[in-house]
């Protein structure tokens, strides 16, 4: 076949899809109910077999998605870690979250099974919160 | 079958198998990027500005334990955005709900993790191939999970699907206790650990693992007249902070009945 027709194949192959996908969605679903039980399927099995196969998409679209999430971590993996830069002692830990916790917040925090001094992590905590833009790299708040 | 919150997230990536669930990615795909460093305050945090964090989790403490921290801050991300939380030592791994509020963010954020690391729909199927509930299918499942025994017994208990429960027990006293709903809420576990029990023995002598399960008198565990007349299984383990856990197996068919145990049945 010419490359002028598998175009034109292509063009009826479509205008056949619309057909179908037109005729499916003017009908009601009672409609849609009635055609199939005159038709005397099991509507149980038909039922479940589409839920399966909604879910299978589902799962496939998934992977796709995980692919290209592992592909966005490798990229940043490459990047240059921040270096993580004293702030200064105005607009320390402390006070950021206690001016957040007043405020409607932009900001989350939570410490898992905290046992110490959240002090003795705050440089750790400071650099996060730099990186993720709630801090200028000079110390002022940015959220 | 309807799928809970962390159930969409896997699904949503397309994870069908234990060995899928890499929560470094799970993370990443709501907004969240994985730290491993050294932690001095606290086991696991997480830092969000916006739609963004950045979960740190310790990376001195066992693999089982990370991956269960990188859910639990995925729970917070998920639940608890926009908020200030520090949870303490004391909160942790209570999961029958009776220390702390089944609505407190710590155990919101641990049911998640759990649910996100042992999910229902990947794990009932596994479940089919085993009658019965003891430590060495605990161990394979934890396994195959890359989760914990902790966490890994929860989830089979919380699955309704084995006649067992599980009982934590410190220095002083039980800490928290885990019932199915299959298992009639008459046996309630007393609170001081019998010293007939070998969990008794684990916990104030040798310090180590039951090698395998031990048949004891139902009374051990039960303040209850009619527990006298049931035997048993037992298998307890060590866990962290001198407490353990016991796997409590019920055998005897009878003691699954349920009773009207009631005051007004009682009178007739």
């Amino acid at each position: 076949m010419s490359n002028n027709g598998i175009k034109k194949a292509k063009e009826q192959v479509v205008r056949m899809d619309d057909f179908v996908m037109d005729g499916l969605f003017s009908l009601s679903d009672d409609e849609f109910l009635q055609e199939a039980m005159e038709e005397g399927g099991d509507l149980a099995a038909v039922g479940e077999a589409g839920r399966k196969a909604f879910e299978r998409a589902q799962l496939i679209v998934g992977k796709r998605r995980l692919a290209l999430v592992r592909q966005e971590m490798l990229l940043d993996a490459k990047k240059p870690a921040p270096i993580p830069k004293r702030v200064t002692a105005q607009s320390d830990m402390e006070s950021i979250l206690s001016r957040n916790r007043e405020a409607a917040s932009k900001l989350t925090m939570a410490a898992r099974n905290g046992a110490g001094d959240m002090q003795d992590d705050s440089e750790g905590i400071l650099a996060d919160f730099v990186e993720l833009g709630a801090i200028s790299r000079d110390g002022e708040e940015d959220a | 079958m309807s799928y809970s919150a962390p159930e969409r997230l896997l699904r949503s990536l397309g994870i069908e198998k234990p060995e899928e669930i890499d929560v470094d990615a799970v993370a990443w795909s709501v907004g969240a990027k994985v730290k491993y460093r050294p932690l001095k305050s606290c086991e696991a945090r997480i830092c969000g500005c916006n739609d963004k964090a950045i979960i740190s989790v310790d990376c001195t403490k066992m693999p089982q334990r990370q991956r269960f921290s990188v859910a639990h801050e995925i729970g917070h991300w998920t639940y608890h955005r926009g908020q200030l939380l520090v949870c303490r030592a004391g909160d942790i791994g209570s999961f029958g709900g009776f220390r702390k509020g089944a609505f407190s963010p710590e155990f919101i954020a641990d049911q998640f993790a759990s649910e996100l690391l042992l999910p229902a729909y990947i794990l009932a199927p596994l479940l089919t191939q085993y009658k019965t509930l003891n430590l060495k299918t605990v161990g394979e499942i934890s396994t195959a999970f890359k989760a914990s025994r902790t966490a890994t017994a929860i989830r089979l208990i919380q699955s309704n699907r084995f006649h067992a429960m599980l009982v934590c027990h410190g220095q002083k006293g039980r800490r928290w206790f885990l019932r199915p709903p299959c298992v009639p809420d008459r046996w309630f576990p007393r609170d001081e650990l019998d010293r007939e029990s070998y969990a008794f023995e684990t916990l104030f002598g040798s310090k180590v693992e039951q090698t395998y399960p031990r048949k004891i008198d139902a009374d051990a565990w039960f303040d209850r007249r009619e527990a006298d007349r049931y035997e048993m299984l037992e298998h307890t383990f060590p866990l962290p902070n001198n407490e353990i856990l016991t796997l409590l197996t019920f055998t005897d068919g009878e003691m699954m009945e349920e009773r009207d145990t009631s005051w007004s049945y009682r009178r007739r």
